[in-house]
């Protein structure tokens, strides 16, 4: 080195990482930022099992009566105290776009590099293609218009012009646009039980057909309210129509969560995976649920209260209702005396005493596709055909069907229409999975919302103060760290 | 006659010397020390106006050019030649003033017409100041530098870097810090920086190492402690015994030398080298106590079961009327398993030993721990140094080794330091002159985790419930007690393991092995240019070595629980750094007619840091039994690499360039620049150029000047400008680069994923800092007062910034440049230095330094205003933004506290309110106190603080947030006194730091009125009812959510860091006179007694108001967060020459 003034001795690239300008250079390179696209969904803050902030814990299913830990920020969401400047809003934020870039930097970089079947090279980007969508989903959902981004952002400069709100229906156009692609590719009907976790078909339709849904039920691109539940109605079939089991009542409620047949239940059509056992790749819902002195979930020895539930969400739980056996559990300890979740349990030795379970998350499985339907038909006054898919899971959960429920007083008086019949029944069926806040937004309007929630007890929700939410709820603020960017095209949702 | 007797006494001393038989003329002298030393020819005149001619000569009789001879009381003057001859016409008995920068000014009556003249040093003017690849005679600066000799540092301090507190003008340097193995944090002239570290550079002999080392892949980093150069500092490897001189270049144009790494001035340190003559041999032994220099006062057990009572009843009470639920004063004799009935949950649940349910009284714990107490013990430090230095036969040579034992006042740590050096000069021939310099620093370190309580035993002493015993009966530790269940219920204590077993457990060690090696050969090619060439390496090799124990309680999972068994790890760390550095410079060094002084040099050097970690942790273990990483598990996972395992390599090529130039040592003018080329930055920016200019002008040399400002005083006036930039930024920061790899699940196999990671600008460069400085030197009273004083102006942009970007982009920011970013530090620092007495026996000086910065952002460039969370969690403490200095506290401002004849209004109010919205109808005026949005969790309650509405919409939200406080001072100041009489010495060093604030990030849990831990005793003035109002301050207890908790940070948790300290007190007896010593062949002895931190005059409530938790970053300065408090040594030591 001595001595040399070379232009070599100042280039200095880093010995540990290669630079992503270097990385892509075979098929094997595109397979493992394949695998980081998926990766990300994992997190607490995107639609990891963990993810609960954001959707169970800002509905009326779940309630923290702890309004002081970390800063009382998670608080916010059961509170509907949100703040801008919430730093676990923030983080959700960021984690939905995460997968978003590593899906744009395969789709940017995977056409220059040759692959000894073309039809991996499809599936790759029909596997992005569906990872980019669901994120624009949620995102779109949870804050109205969002910046769309479909390249690879290389540049700061690039990212800086891009930093701007688009409307919710370009992010739609987008989404459907992507997702479209998807259900016309070469991905498998149904993955492998070795590929678990990877999209396929059933989950392209199953998701276009949410996605038509939502818009439709949202007021986006209102003209074509009538087209778009059609266009609903059209994929969730089109997915109904690829299941491989014949009645859903031939799968039992409780096989669904069977940690043994997690991958060979045919019901399930895209989770996220875990590995029984490991200390990183394990699911820990069994045991963080498990309230102290109970075992059901897990061998894990609790000291805590375990997954906390809402009064008004036990009160929704049918009598005799094999789902709420299964859901939930009251724990007599002296310490705890209240429900707690069960939802989710491994209590085998490989997940041992220290809870490492190997509890899949179910992302899309099909009693929430069938009741995607029931909707899809409600929307389209097609009440015969929604009852149908309603009963399919009453039927399974060995219920009364609904015809037989209209004239029990008690769930007449409750659930007067269909409409609330069918979130009642998702309400129970999908507990604990992630769907109630969206489901609420995509049944009801702003100002429905803030009704719905106000006719509730404030008795069932221990400090959560329900009189707080108000119709700018129905979205989450945008991050501050990002409205500051630029405030005038990253603007506020009304109300924060 | 004083005169005459002089004049006698010259002759005897001259005749003695029989080699002054040539002396022609004995002329009448009026200073002390003139000597006739030389014949000179010439020719002897015998009228009363004279010709008078001569030489002037310093005292190794080399001629002096350029210097003054003036005949006082006229205009008359000249200068002397290359050869230091003069002449001039004056009449007999006329004075002729003769003077020259950096020697003592004579006056002498003319008398004879041939006289030599032998000036003396200066010594304080003479002494020469390294200024960064050259030396330059401190009468010569015209940058502004602050040189602190050996003989000015108190060197009872174990660091170097302590020995500097409150000795330098300009420079601040902080105690943040009294573990034994941390050193202190030194600011020059401000903060220019936002992301990148103003840490100074670090030059020791001549050779740079701070900045590279800085910033290898191994800061913080999972498990490991944080192994951190940048915040230990290079400076305390070197064995202050082994320090002859410390220099700081603090304005831009004299660090500007050291291009790109210079922003944060530069310090250098020169060693001790050997001096031509009979061999020393020196040898200091010190032995001192250290002691734990202020405890902070906590709550006894029985007022912490006071507040723990309160807390649970209050939030059982909110809980229940949240609820809707009519409360009544019955219900606080609920017991535990009626609370969890009714939801009170474990915050409302209450230890039934010190809880009286029905009659809702305490019962006196029966446990009293004062956990401090516990965890601080005396400490015995020793320290040895021998030396031995001498010179012959061209060969000079100074060696020296050193052993310090240091046990830290905090029980288990310690550091076990040695030190070895070699300095070795010699003169291979008239030409060629060589040097070599080997130092190695072996140090042994015992550390503790800082930080939060969980792992920081520091704060756990504090937070640590004084109900719960240390120990138990058999002298074992108790473990779990806050953890645990009692009679069934946990109680929501902050989940935290005893402090002292986890300070004693928890294993943490660090051995250092730092070895630098350095040569220089400087070859005289023609008479006045030479060329020299410095090689230089340095090694650090480091050991690091975590343990966390199985029988620790981990959160709430208590000993022997899987959970807390398999939280058990290990982890070990090696970092291998080695650095090579080249530098080549030719030096031409030229004097023309004897007016004009040159001295250039030109170079080029090369530096290349490798740094090499290697991380890993093991878990998975079974028991204690071997502590070590090889006793893991054998379950795959057991065996991890942690993420700051890998390698750099930082490269740096420079050319470099000044001249320095002086007039009749009247004008100095000075120019450099440098150009680095860094690997730092991205290839379209790899390049800088650092100019500076710099003009001196030594007023008190001219001929008019006439001893303006007294006699024998002296005035210089300097001005400079240069750029110097920061290069303080991770490697390879330019590069977007794909991640370690890591798995995703498909089925039931872990599959390998990877991605980009965070986004990078290939444009990234340096940062800049462009400062004026002009300043003057002045010395009155013969001497006896000398004042250095500057003043600066200095703009940083360019800034290198982790710029927020939208996460759109898959990252949240990207280091870049703000190019149109602005800051400006301006600020004076002043020195004064008094010789108030200076007889034979006594002699009194006393020495003092204030420096003043202000600093304020002027642009970020277009990047939105940085808010910072720099204490627990995410909550935001400081922001940074335009107008403002940088890392202001920012929050809520407490307007006052509810009281219950609040709570009509406040029921009014809330008639009025629209929740939908979170807003008052427009134009309601607010009958009660605004309240608080977004956080609120449960209504205002008489107790509860209420915020500043600043924007006056009748509700407090984080529209009304501003800066509460200023993390800076506004002055600091540091002064020593030292009085000596005959064999007795004494002196005292002080510093302190006025208008600073602090915010106490440990209230998050002792201010917190929670009583899930231990708070201040102060909060015994809490309000408990409105019988018992407490201070007015402090507000109601509750477990749960209140209004006016931590959480919004607000400026109840800001308090004044203003401090006046007592850094050093010394008495010393010097024993070199009596003849007992002599005898045993001991040539000098000095024995003495010191206190390092005697006392500190504060207010603050924490330990060390000097804190800074996040290790010296900009954006979150002043945070106090269990950090390891100050030590008061008392120390006993003897210095003997030989």
């Amino acid at each position: 080195m001595l001595g040399s003034c070379k232009k070599d001795f100042l280039e200095q690239s880093s010995p540990n990482l290669i630079s992503v300008e270097q990385n892509f250079q075979t098929e094997s390179d595109v397979a493992l930022a394949v695998n980081g696209a998926y990766q990300a969904l994992r997190s607490s803050n995107c639609i990891g099992e963990n993810a609960q902030t954001w959707t169970d814990d800002r509905s009326d299913d779940v309630n923290s009566i702890d309004n002081q830990s970390n800063n009382g920020e998670p608080f916010q969401f059961t509170a509907f105290a949100l703040s801008a400047s919430n730093t676990y809003l923030y983080s959700h934020w960021v984690s939905l776009y995460v997968p978003i870039s590593r899906a744009n930097l395969v789709l940017s970089v995977i056409d220059k590099i040759s692959f000894s079947s073309e039809v991996t090279k499809e599936q790759y980007k029909a596997e992005m293609k569906f990872i980019r969508a669901l994120m624009y989903f949620n995102l779109v959902r949870e804050f109205g218009g969002v910046p769309l981004v479909i390249d690879n952002v290389a540049t700061p400069d690039q990212a800086t012009a891009l930093t701007f709100r688009a409307t919710r229906e370009a992010v739609y156009a987008q989404i459907i646009k992507d997702l479209k692609d998807v259900a016309a590719s070469s991905l498998p009907i149904v993955q492998l039980a070795a590929n678990k976790g990877k999209v396929s078909l059933q989950a392209a339709n199953a998701l276009l057909g949410q996605a038509y849904l939502t818009m439709a039920a949202s007021g986006v691109d209102a003209p074509n309210a009538t087209v778009n539940f059609n266009n609903a109605k059209t994929y969730l079939l089109a997915c109904f129509n690829q299941k491989t089991f014949a009645k859903l009542s031939d799968i039992p409620y409780a096989d669904v969560f069977d940690v043994a047949k997690k991958t060979t239940n045919p019901e399930i059509i895209w989770q996220i995976a875990y590995k029984q056992g490991d200390a990183i790749y394990s699911s820990s819902l069994a045991r963080s649920n498990q309230a102290k002195g109970e075992n059901i979930n897990s061998l894990f020895t609790s000291t805590g209260v375990g997954g906390t539930i809402s009064a008004d969400l036990i009160k929704e739980f049918e009598t005799g209702d094999i789902r709420t056996a299964f859901s939930v559990k009251y724990a007599a300890n002296i310490a705890v005396k209240d429900y707690y979740i069960t939802k989710f349990r491994d209590v085998s030795a490989t997940a041992s005493s220290l809870g490492y379970g190997g509890n899949d998350f179910p992302i899309i499985r099909y009693a929430d596709i069938i009741l995607n339907i029931a909707e899809a038909y409600l929307n389209l006054g097609d009440n015969a055909n929604a009852i149908v898919y309603l009963d399919m899971v009453r039927a399974r959960a060995g219920q009364p069907l609904y015809s037989t429920m209209i004239y029990d007083p008690a769930y007449a008086i409750k659930y007067p229409t269909l409409k609330l019949a069918i979130l009642h029944e998702r309400r129970i069926e999908l507990a604990f999975e992630h769907h109630r806040w969206h489901d609420l937004i995509r049944f009801f309007n702003p100002a429905e919302l803030v009704t719905y929630f106000k006719a509730k007890s404030q008795a069932d929700y221990n400090n959560s103060p329900l009189t707080n939410i108000s119709t700018k709820d129905y979205y989450f603020p945008i991050p501050l760290n990002e409205t500051k960017l630029d405030p005038s095209k990253m603007t506020q949702n009304p109300g924060y | 006659m004083q005169q005459k007797n002089l004049h006698d006494s010259f002759l005897k001393r001259a005749s003695l010397a029989g080699r002054f038989a040539g002396l022609v003329l004995a002329a009448c002298v009026l200073a002390t020390t003139v000597t006739y030393a030389r014949t000179f020819d010439g020719t002897e005149w015998d009228t009363k106006i004279m010709r008078v001619s001569g030489t002037v000569t310093d005292e190794n009789n080399k001629p002096l050019a350029g210097v003054s001879v003036a005949v006082k009381n006229s205009k008359k003057g000249t200068f002397t030649d290359v050869e230091g001859r003069f002449e001039i016409e004056a009449n007999e008995g006329d004075v002729l003033v003769i003077s020259n920068t950096g020697f003592v000014q004579q006056q002498v009556t003319v008398g004879k017409a041939v006289i030599t003249i032998q000036l003396k040093e200066d010594v304080k003017l003479m002494e020469e100041v390294s200024i960064g690849y050259q030396r330059l005679r401190k009468s010569d600066v015209t940058g502004a530098i602050s040189s602190v000799k050996a003989s000015e540092l108190n060197l009872s301090t174990p660091t170097i870097s302590q020995a500097l507190v409150g000795k330098v003008a300009g420079v601040q340097v902080s105690q943040v810090s009294g573990a034994p193995y941390s050193g202190t944090k030194i600011r020059v002239r401000g903060i220019g920086s936002i992301n990148a570290s103003s840490e100074p550079l670090y030059v020791i002999d001549g050779y740079a190492v701070g900045g590279n080392i800085s910033s290898g892949p191994g800061n913080g980093g999972a498990g490991t402690g944080g192994f951190n150069p940048a915040t230990a500092g290079n400076d305390i490897f070197v064995n202050p015994d082994d320090i002859e001189s410390i220099e700081i270049l603090k304005d831009a144009a004299s660090a500007a030398i050291y291009g790109s790494r210079a922003s944060g001035g530069v310090v250098i340190i020169t060693t001790k080298r050997g001096k031509t003559g009979k061999g020393k041999f020196e040898y200091d032994y010190q032995v001192g106590v250290n002691k734990l220099a202020h405890k902070v006062k906590m709550m006894n057990a029985a007022e912490f079961a006071q507040v723990f009572i309160d807390g649970r009843n209050n939030n059982y009470r909110d809980v229940l009327i949240a609820k809707g639920i009519t409360w009544n004063d019955a219900f606080y004799s609920d017991d535990n398993a009626t609370r969890t009935a009714k939801g009170g949950g474990a915050s409302s649940n209450i230890l039934k030993s010190i809880y009286d349910f029905p009659t809702q009284k305490l019962i006196t714990p029966t446990v009293n721990t004062d956990w401090q107490d516990a965890l601080y013990k005396s400490a015995l430090v020793q320290r040895h140094s021998l030396s031995f230095s001498g010179g012959k036969d061209g060969v000079r040579y100074a060696i020296s080794g050193g052993y310090m034992d240091q046990p830290g006042i905090l029980t288990a740590t310690f550091q076990k330091r040695i030190n070895f050096r070699a300095n070795i000069d010699g003169d291979i021939s008239k030409k060629l002159k060589v040097s070599s310099s080997i130092s190695i620093t072996n140090n042994e370190n015992r550390e503790v985790q800082e930080g939060r309580f969980n792992n920081g035993t520091i704060l756990g002493a504090l937070v640590m419930m004084p109900i719960f015993p240390v120990y138990n009966a058999d002298g074992s530790f108790q473990l779990g007690r806050a953890s645990e269940q009692t009679d069934g219920y946990a109680y929501s204590f902050q989940t935290i393991e005893n402090p002292v077993a986890q300070a004693e457990k928890v294993n943490i060690t660090r051995k250092g092995l730092r070895g630098t090696y350095n040569a220089t050969a400087n070859y005289q090619i023609v008479p006045d240019l030479s060329a020299k060439v410095n090689l230089g390496l340095q090694t650090y090799n480091e050991k690091y070595d975590y343990f966390y124990p199985t029988t620790l309680s981990n959160g709430v999972n208590l000993p022997g629980s899987p959970a807390a068994i398999a939280a058990a790890q290990a982890s070990a760390q090696t970092v291998s750094s080695l650095d090579k550095m080249a530098e080549f410079t030719l030096n031409y060094k030229k004097e023309f007619g004897g007016k004009h002084r040159f001295d250039a040099i030109a170079g080029y050097t090369a530096q290349q840091t490798d740094v090499d970690i290697i991380s890993v942790t093991a878990k998975n273990f079974s028991n204690d039994i071997v502590p070590e990483i090889t006793a893991q598990g054998a379950a795959a996972g057991s065996f991890l690499l942690n993420p700051n395992t890998g390698k750099s390599t930082t490269t740096l090529v420079s050319y470099l360039a000044r001249v320095l130039y002086s007039f009749g040592n009247r004008y100095y003018a000075s120019a450099s620049i440098r150009t680095d080329g860094s690997s730092r930055f991205g290839p379209q920016n790899r390049f800088g150029t650092f100019p500076s200019v710099a003009a001196g002008w030594n007023l008190s040399n001219e001929s008019f000047y006439n001893d303006w400002l007294g006699k024998n005083s002296t005035i210089k006036l300097r001005a400079s400008w240069g750029l110097s930039g920061n290069n303080n930024i991770p490697n390879y920061g330019y590069q977007q680069l794909i991640s370690s790899p890591t798995g995703t699940i498909f089925g039931n196999a872990i599959a390998t994923a990877n991605w980009a990671g965070k986004l990078a600008d290939d444009k990234l460069g340096w940062e800049s800092t462009s400062q004026y400085n002009i300043g003057a030197d002045v010395t009155i009273l013969n001497g006896r007062l000398g004042i250095i004083g500057n003043y600066y102006l200095g703009k940083s942009y360019n800034l290198l910034y982790d710029k927020s970007i939208s996460s759109l982009s898959g990252s949240t920011s990207v280091l870049t440049n703000l190019k149109d970013a602005d800051i400006r530090n301006t600020g004076f620092d002043l020195q004064i230095d008094a010789k108030i007495i200076s007889t034979k026996d006594l002699s009194f000086n006393f020495s003092g330094n204030i420096t003043a910065n202000k600093n304020e952002v002027r642009s970020l460039g277009g990047a939105s205003a940085l808010y910072r969370a720099g204490a627990e969690r995410s909550y935001t403490t400081h922001v940074t933004r335009e107008g403002d200095p940088i890392g202001m506290f920012y929050g809520l401002q407490v307007a006052g506290m509810v009281k219950q004849g609040d709570m009509a209004n406040i029921a009014l109010d809330d008639a009025v309110y629209n929740s939908n919205g979170k807003s008052f109808p427009k134009g309601y005026v607010l009958k009660g106190p605004a309240r608080s949005i977004g956080y609120s969790s449960t209504p205002l309650n008489p107790g509860d603080l209420y915020f500043k509405d600043l924007n006056g919409d009748g509700v407090v939200n984080e529209a009304d947030k501003d800066v509460i406080g200023s993390p800076y001072a506004k002055f600091t100041y540091g002064f020593n006194l030292s009085l000596k009489y005959k064999m007795l010495d004494l002196s005292t060093s002080f510093n302190g730091s006025q208008g600073n604030k602090v915010l106490d990030g440990q209230d998050y849990y002792i201010r917190n009125m929670e009583g899930s831990g231990n708070q201040y005793q102060l909060l015994t003035q809490r309000y408990r009812s409105e019988v018992e109002p407490g201070n007015g301050h402090d507000y109601r207890a509750s477990r749960g959510g209140t209004q006016s908790n931590s959480s919004r940070l607000s400026d109840y948790y800001i308090q004044d860091g203003s401090f006046f300290r007592c850094t050093n007190i010394t008495v010393g007896f010097n024993a070199s006179s009596i003849d007992a010593i002599k005898k045993i062949g001991v040539s000098s002895m000095r024995i003495y007694g010191s206190i390092d931190n005697a006392f500190t005059v504060t207010n603050y409530l924490g330990y060390n108001p000097e804190v800074d938790y996040n290790n010296g970053s900009n954006l979150t300065p002043g945070v106090d967060y269990g950090k390891y408090p100050l030590a008061r040594a008392f120390s006993v030591g003897v210095k003997m020459v030989f």
